[in-house]
């Protein structure tokens, strides 16, 4: 097929190509950016949650008077 | 006499007399019964193709009526060959050529060289997580998914995993999930989170 231009949106339904315009093509956006960003949001959380782990430990070694590294084999 | 290639079983000679045909077509299927019997006994395929189709360039491709009450499960492969960006590829069920978007589950465990993680509805509850592809890895990147039930008027439950290869590093996911409804799916649609992508894809039923 032609190569797409970067707002045309063609979907593939068994052999068959179909380019999607008006609010088809709406809709099928909005649903995969919903997509997206629910996974964003977890990333996110993600890393919210290492970087509050990774803080808790280098607070954690600096009490203890020792290295991230060395109070990671210990624990 | 004649024989054939593979098996040898007898068939008439060109010369062979018209009045002994029912007697030769006898001995050839008795030979054809016997060769299938200590092949197979009654045992049947265990997989059977229903499907397989290519594409490219589309940002979802959707599989009609492949899913009937001839098998209770399915096989599918995906071998991805082209993608735009690093998409997540999801999945929704669909019957009569309209996709369903509620009622899923997903869980995911994944991994990225050393580092293992993992997920429970990465991308929310109207669609499952079966893969991630990126524009880099075609060379090494397939999946396989199980599908359990989906014509069956009862909750389709999913198994999926994928391999791919991300420059140097090997990357892997492991998703399970579920469709809750009593709807008899026929066919299901494979969407890229963003961009476009290409594969092919077959579809084969397992026996009963």
């Amino acid at each position: 097929m032609a190569k797409a231009k970067e707002d045309q949106v063609f979907i593939g339904v068994d052999n068959e190509i179909i380019e999607l315009t008006g609010a088809d093509k709406e809709t099928f956006l909005a649903d995969r950016k919903a997509t997206a960003d629910a996974y964003a949001l977890l990333e996110a959380e993600y890393k919210a949650k290492q970087d509050s782990r990774e803080n808790a430990i280098k607070k954690l070694a600096e009490v203890a008077g020792l290295t991230k590294e060395e109070l990671a084999s210990i624990l | 006499m004649a024989t054939t290639t593979n098996y040898s079983w007898t068939t008439p000679d060109d010369t062979a007399l018209v009045k002994d045909g029912a007697s030769a077509i006898r001995a050839l299927g008795t030979a054809i019964d016997t060769s299938m019997n200590t092949a197979l006994g009654t045992k049947k395929a265990g997989m059977v193709l229903l499907n397989t189709t290519s594409f490219s360039g589309v940002s979802s491709q959707s599989i009609n009526s492949v899913f009937n009450s001839t098998y209770d499960n399915y096989f599918i492969m995906y071998k991805n060959t082209t993608s735009s960006g690093s998409p997540i590829l999801t999945l929704k069920l669909r019957a009569a050529g309209v996709d369903t978007s509620t009622n899923y589950g997903s869980q995911r465990i994944y991994s990225q060289g050393a580092g293992v993680f993992g997920e429970r509805d990465g991308v929310g509850t109207d669609e499952l997580y079966v893969a991630d592809l990126a524009n880099t890895g075609q060379a090494i990147n397939a999946t396989q998914l199980y599908v359990y039930s989906p014509n069956l008027a009862a909750a389709t439950t999913f198994s999926a995993t994928n391999v791919m290869l991300l420059s140097t590093t090997l990357y892997s996911t492991a998703n399970v999930g579920f469709q809750n409804s009593s709807t008899q799916f026929d066919g299901f649609t494979l969407i890229v989170s963003t961009g476009t992508f290409g594969g092919t894809v077959s579809i084969f039923g397992v026996a009963k």
